[in-house]
């Protein structure tokens, strides 16, 4: 699982229901955000056909819940950019 | 523009009313060397003069923010509604008592009462009198620390009284030029030459957009601080706010909580520098940035700055969304 701070990309996995994870991933994100008013993180692109170029893009100065938040969305893959690490399925 | 002298005013005002009552209530804790909070807060007099000393400072406070906008715009051209959101901030920060009850209170519970023992004490000495001492000056530092940072709220209003005046002042001249027919943008504008201006501020430098356009979305994506002018922790309140020692390099990773969830131009935080410009369409160089798409990134602030029916309505919709998004592409499949 990606730790620390630094970016964290969310990738599709696979095409089928990747609008769905997507769309789950930013909800969830947003009510992340808004119950935890401690943290503080960006996210998006929140245009679409930008998030199917790019994925999901998370940056911030704390990570570990972030991706523990997307732990368990069908589809995704995570990659830490910062650690230069190979994607990781978070399914 | 930095702080204005409306600014100073308003602090040696509000520092001035507040000090008063802090020597006030010093006196009167001293003199009661056995009396509790509660007894010192019951009191009448105590409860006219912090009354008393909080009414000054919310009048000289809100009197400056006043000045402040409407030496910026006319008076009959004013938002009440941007000018009442300030001055309820202020009404906040002046408007509790019980804040400095809370105050006091834990000031004088960090003097704890030492009476005379017999064979403990030395002989001669009056423990309940130096600790009565102690716990006044606790107590009036305590008041005068509050008066401090309630102060320097106030500036802070201040200062975005007058940045707000000042921005709707050139959005009302440059909606005038478009009522006359002509093209006009808004264009953002950072003293970039000066070390302090901020990494949020030098990114909105020369943003171009159109009048009713926010500038919140030129605020976001993934922050690259390197890029920054390095900042460091100078003070004892910075290594507080940043939770680093002094001398480590300051990280803004995230921009300043909008005020109010809206960016229609500057101030960007208080005592900013920077200011509004009108740039008329198709000249020179205006268009320097206006040409770069919104970077479509939300950050967690701006996410907490949604008015709470209007996010339990979105995300309602969302739901919803996701829900019949979910069936179709379950029917889909099953058709395939």
């Amino acid at each position: 699982m990606t730790s620390g701070k630094g970016v964290l990309v969310v990738t599709r996995r696979w095409f089928a229901d990747s609008s769905v994870s997507y769309a789950l991933a930013a909800i969830r994100l947003i009510e992340y955000a808004r119950a935890h008013k401690e943290q503080h993180f960006e996210f998006g692109p929140m245009d679409a056909e930008a998030m199917r170029e790019s994925g999901l893009t998370v940056s911030g100065p704390d990570l570990d819940g972030i991706a523990e938040l997307l732990d368990g969305i069908p589809g995704l893959v995570e990659q830490n950019i910062n650690g230069g690490e190979a994607p990781v399925p978070i399914t | 523009m930095a702080e204005s002298e409306l600014g100073a005013q308003v602090a040696e005002a509000v520092s001035a009313a507040l000090g008063s009552a802090a020597a006030y209530l010093s006196l009167v804790t001293q003199t009661n060397p056995l009396g509790s909070a509660s007894q010192l807060l019951a009191r009448p007099d105590v409860g006219a003069v912090l009354t008393e000393a909080l009414d000054e400072a919310r009048a000289a406070a809100g009197d400056a923010v006043r000045q402040g906008w409407y030496a910026q715009v006319p008076a009959l051209a004013g938002e009440p509604a941007q000018l009442d959101r300030l001055l309820d901030d202020i009404g906040r920060v002046f408007g509790n008592v019980g804040h400095l009850h809370a105050v006091i209170r834990r000031a004088h519970a960090s003097v704890p009462p030492r009476p005379f023992v017999p064979g403990v004490s030395e002989p001669g000495t009056a423990p309940v009198m130096q600790a009565s001492a102690e716990r006044a000056e606790a107590v009036r530092w305590a008041l005068l620390d509050w008066s401090r940072q309630a102060a320097l709220r106030a500036r802070m209003t201040v200062s975005t009284a007058e940045g707000a005046a000042r921005t709707l002042a050139v959005l009302q001249a440059a909606r005038g030029l478009r009522d006359r027919g002509e093209l006009v943008l808004k264009r953002w504008r950072a003293h970039v030459e000066y070390e302090s201006c901020c990494f949020w501020c030098r990114r909105l430098d020369g943003v171009t957009i159109g009048l009713r356009d926010s500038f919140a979305p030129h605020l976001g994506g993934p922050a690259r601080m390197p890029q920054a002018v390095p900042r460091h922790v100078r003070t004892l309140a910075g290594e507080r706010k940043f939770g680093r020692p002094a001398g480590a390099r300051i990280l803004y990773t995230q921009p300043p909580r909008l005020y109010h969830g809206d960016l229609q131009g500057p101030l960007l935080h208080p005592f900013c520098r920077c200011w509004l410009e009108i740039a008329r369409r198709g000249g020179g160089q205006e268009q320097r940035r206006a040409a770069r798409p919104p970077a479509g990134f939300l950050s967690a602030s701006e996410v907490r700055a949604v008015p709470e029916d209007r996010y339990q309505a979105d995300m309602a919709f969302l739901q919803a969304a996701m829900h019949e998004l979910n069936l179709v592409l379950r029917r889909l499949a099953e058709g395939m």
